[in-house]
């Protein structure tokens, strides 16, 4: 009897080392053939798919629920501007603003236009104007940059380098005041084209809402 | 239940909820759209409404940024100015 069960457990041990190896088998090579394997197999395959398919899924939950609590948020926007008229309301602010803002500009178009006249008209005032710009970027330039070489050179650093490297530094100055000469140039060059292309113009709406850095369309609109 | 899983049940409860809120908002929509004789879509309406109160916020500054130029060339102060326009600076 014993002997008999020991052959019988053999037996039993033999098949389940065929199941194993037929598991395996299948779970290294495909994945799909589930049907092939046991049932205590069926849990270890199933798991990484089900897992990824999780994954996947709630990627996709993830975006359906963006894209809905965006469309309940237009919708509840939406609503709330529809039943507490707020377009319309706006609107009226709008223009409220918007004449309010016409006389204001009215108001200082004509002192500053009697500002120009006094002092000889647009062309005079421009001159004017255009001649202080150019003493400001003069001496801005110049005694800028004078300024800081003599600083430098009566630092006490400047005072321990070596000739050579003084000589250098020098040097570099003198190409940086190059490059400072030729700016200048530029800038005065700007200016009196500027000059040259107001002439035979008028002081206008346009050009007091550029001066004072206003978006003339936000205020006229066409 | 792991984690993902338990995650994906929040999220598909969370998507009936939602859903269950859009229908109700859509309603609530269609019939304001009624009222108003609004043909718009939400969105465009909102995106009007947002485009529309950067203009307002922007004429609103530049009044009071004139008024400001104004009051310092009168040496008054900025409500006069208003008061003088016969407008009030509050909406």
């Amino acid at each position: 009897m014993h002997n008999q069960e020991e052959w019988l457990d053999k037996d039993k041990t033999l098949v389940n080392e065929e199941e194993n190896t037929c598991i395996n088998h299948s779970y290294t090579k495909k994945d799909t053939n589930n049907y092939r394997v046991g049932k205590s197999g069926i849990k270890d395959l199933k798991k990484p798919t089900n897992q990824k398919e999780i994954a996947i899924k709630n990627r996709e939950l993830t975006k359906q629920l963006t894209l809905l609590r965006q469309e309940n948020n237009h919708l509840q926007q939406a609503c709330k501007i529809l039943s507490e008229n707020k377009i319309i309301e706006n609107r009226k602010s709008i223009e409220k603003w918007r004449t309010i803002c016409e006389m204001e500009l009215s108001f200082i178009l004509n002192s500053t236009l009697i500002k120009i006249n006094r002092m000889g008209g647009y062309k005079d005032f421009l001159e004017k104007e255009m001649e202080a710009k150019k003493r400001r970027l003069e001496y801005q330039i110049d005694n800028g940059m004078e300024d800081q070489i003599c600083e430098i050179k009566e630092s006490d650093d400047f005072r321990q380098l070596s000739e050579v490297e003084k000589q250098e530094w020098e040097s570099q100055m003198n190409e940086q005041l190059k490059e400072l000469e030729k700016k200048k140039i530029a800038e005065l060059e700007k200016l009196n084209k500027v000059l040259h292309d107001s002439e035979g113009k008028d002081f206008g709406m346009a050009e007091l809402c550029t001066r004072l850095k206003l978006d003339y369309s936000l205020i006229f609109p066409q | 239940m792991n984690y993902l899983e338990t995650q994906l049940n929040k999220k598909q409860k969370q998507i009936q909820e939602y859903e269950s809120m859009n229908g109700n908002l859509i309603k609530m929509f269609e019939q304001l759209s009624k009222e108003k004789k609004n043909d718009e879509t939400p969105k465009k309406i909102s995106s009007t409404y947002i485009k529309e109160l950067k203009e307002y916020n922007e004429l609103r500054d530049a009044g009071l940024r004139l008024a400001q130029i104004i009051a310092d060339e009168k040496q008054c102060k900025i409500k006069d100015v208003f008061e003088e326009i016969g407008y009030s600076m509050k909406d």
